[in-house]
């Protein structure tokens, strides 16, 4: 696979995040996630996964540490980095009376989409994710996978240069996980954005990112490019003769529970 | 200030179904009031004046009860429907978020007070009193509820649970209210006397009775009010340091 080259858009810098009733949730976390990456954050349950993006969106204050998004500090400017990232959050609410069509006129209009764009980009991004035809359905009665295909739409709605999605395929079919991949795969190509997502379902990010990171009680515990931690671990990993995949790096680094420095 | 979501809030409260139905209970209730209040005013046993008092007392506590459990359920509602996390999201400001909601409100007492009009011309019928209710409606009606719009609204910013924000909200009412159950005796001495001074919900009543009842001057009516313009000043502090607050729970 031919190397892009590295542009930094999200560093963190011993990030640490300790809540008010003293969990620590996030501890000294350092990332690396460059332009045109989908970046896969992966970690057990608990793991400060939700808790590290939403730091990133602003939405949370780290206790200690640097964060910058496209080289604005988020702690300095939150407001300047939601203009450039979208977000699709875990547990995501719908305006449910409303119209597939009226939802993203709403956050076209809150994120301050252009009026003369916003009745092109409306369908544009509606048809990206394959529920055009389904635009003056109400929300209620959508599917909870046509829920996250409006979830991707209105996190890309104002052309984000990044998207998080976290947990993305949750709960979704076979088929509707293949679907939701498509898509980050071509807003990736196509609309060139950058894509940090989280999931459990390794073989999925193997398939998707290029790059992973790998935390375990808040703490980093690997980050790199896919091919290269396998090559690394390819030594060391050696209970199976099958080459080892995403999923075996993944129980190895957090059962030692090591951290990378 | 943001139209998109004014628009939203006013169509979420104001012209949803939710609202439709509450405005035709409160007609309902409006009517069978107007009806006993013309029976007793014809049968001379009561002055049209007091009829109205009564009247502009029982519209006012019932807008602010309603105001009340809708500005309890604004925050809330969204943390628990997971529809907050999207609004924060946004470049909006929080402010913003929060001044739109009391937006959304106000439209909709705006809508319930342009129903009592018809009510309150067939019980000013025959006197000059209408202009004078409705100065007051608009006037002291409008501060009561802009107050405890803002009160509740910052209630649900800090709460996560609708049923508590609710609760909360109605028992912070009921502790301003607490001089209207007092008796006369009972408010003329010691701290009973101090509360019925100063309560907005018992000034905003002395208001009304001075004004239409006791026919007093614009400037004692003022004095009366000032408790009331007071209470809307806190009430608008407390919801600008609450939406400066307002998060998601730690680790939801």
């Amino acid at each position: 696979m031919e190397r892009k080259k590295e542009v930094p858009i999200i560093t963190l810098k011993n990030v640490t995040k300790k809540y008010s009733n003293g969990f620590l949730a996030v501890n000294k976390l350092n990332l690396n996630v460059n332009e045109g990456d989908i970046y896969g954050f992966l970690g057990p349950n608990g793991a400060g996964k939700t808790t590290t993006i939403r730091m990133i969106n602003g939405l949370l204050t780290p206790s200690e540490g640097e964060i910058k998004v496209n080289g604005v500090n988020v702690l300095k400017d939150p407001s300047e980095v939601k203009k450039i990232v979208g977000v699709l959050p875990e547990s995501n609410g719908y305006y449910e009376l409303m119209t597939s069509y009226e939802y993203l006129m709403l956050f076209a209009e809150l994120y301050n989409v252009p009026k003369a764009d916003r009745s092109r980009r409306v369908p544009d991004v509606l048809t990206m994710v394959g529920i055009l035809d389904k635009k003056d359905v109400p929300i209620h009665e959508y599917s909870r996978g046509m829920k996250q295909r409006l979830g991707i739409a209105k996190s890309i709605i104002h052309s984000p240069k990044i998207i998080f999605l976290d947990e993305p395929t949750l709960g979704l079919d076979p088929q509707g996980q293949k679907d939701i991949q498509k898509i980050i795969f071509d807003l990736n190509t196509k609309e060139k954005t950058t894509v940090f997502i989280t999931s459990h379902l390794l073989k999925e990010i193997s398939e998707i990112c290029n790059k992973v990171a790998i935390v375990n009680k808040g703490t980093l515990a690997e980050e790199g490019e896919i091919h290269d931690l396998i090559n690394k671990y390819g030594t060391i990993i050696n209970d199976s003769p099958n080459p080892i995949t995403l999923e075996d790096i993944f129980f190895y680094v957090t059962k030692q529970g090591g951290t990378k420095q | 200030m943001n139209l998109a979501l004014i628009k939203k809030e006013i169509k979420s409260q104001a012209l949803s179904q939710k609202g439709i139905w509450i405005y035709l209970a409160v007609t309902l209730l409006m009517s069978c009031l107007s009806v006993a209040f013309i029976s007793v005013k014809e049968l001379s046993l009561l002055a049209q004046s007091e009829v109205l008092v009564t009247f502009l007392k029982l519209f006012m506590a019932i807008s602010v009860l309603l105001v009340i459990i809708l500005g309890a359920t604004m925050f809330s509602s969204e943390k628990e429907q997971g529809t907050l996390e999207n609004l924060l999201l946004t470049p909006l400001s929080k402010l913003n978020i929060a001044v739109a909601k009391v937006i959304g409100i106000l439209s909709f007492w705006l809508i319930l007070s342009l129903l009592a009009l018809p009510y309150i011309y067939a019980l000013t019928f025959g006197t000059d009193l209408f202009i004078k209710v409705i100065a007051l409606m608009y006037f002291v009606g409008l501060l009561l509820v802009c107050s405890f719009t803002c009160v509740s609204i910052a209630i649900s910013a800090f709460l996560s649970s609708t049923k508590n924000a609710t609760l909360l909200s109605i028992m912070v009412f009921l502790i301003t209210a607490l001089p209207v159950f007092l008796s006369t005796a009972t408010k003329k001495f010691g701290i009973a006397h101090f509360l019925d001074q100063t309560s907005p919900i018992s000034t905003s009543q002395l208001t009304i009775k001075n004004y239409l009842v006791n026919k007093y001057g614009l400037l004692v009516v003022f004095s009366n009010v000032i408790p009331v313009i007071f209470f809307i000043v806190v009430s608008i502090l407390i919801l600008i340091y609450a939406s400066s607050k307002l998060t998601l729970k730690e680790g939801e």
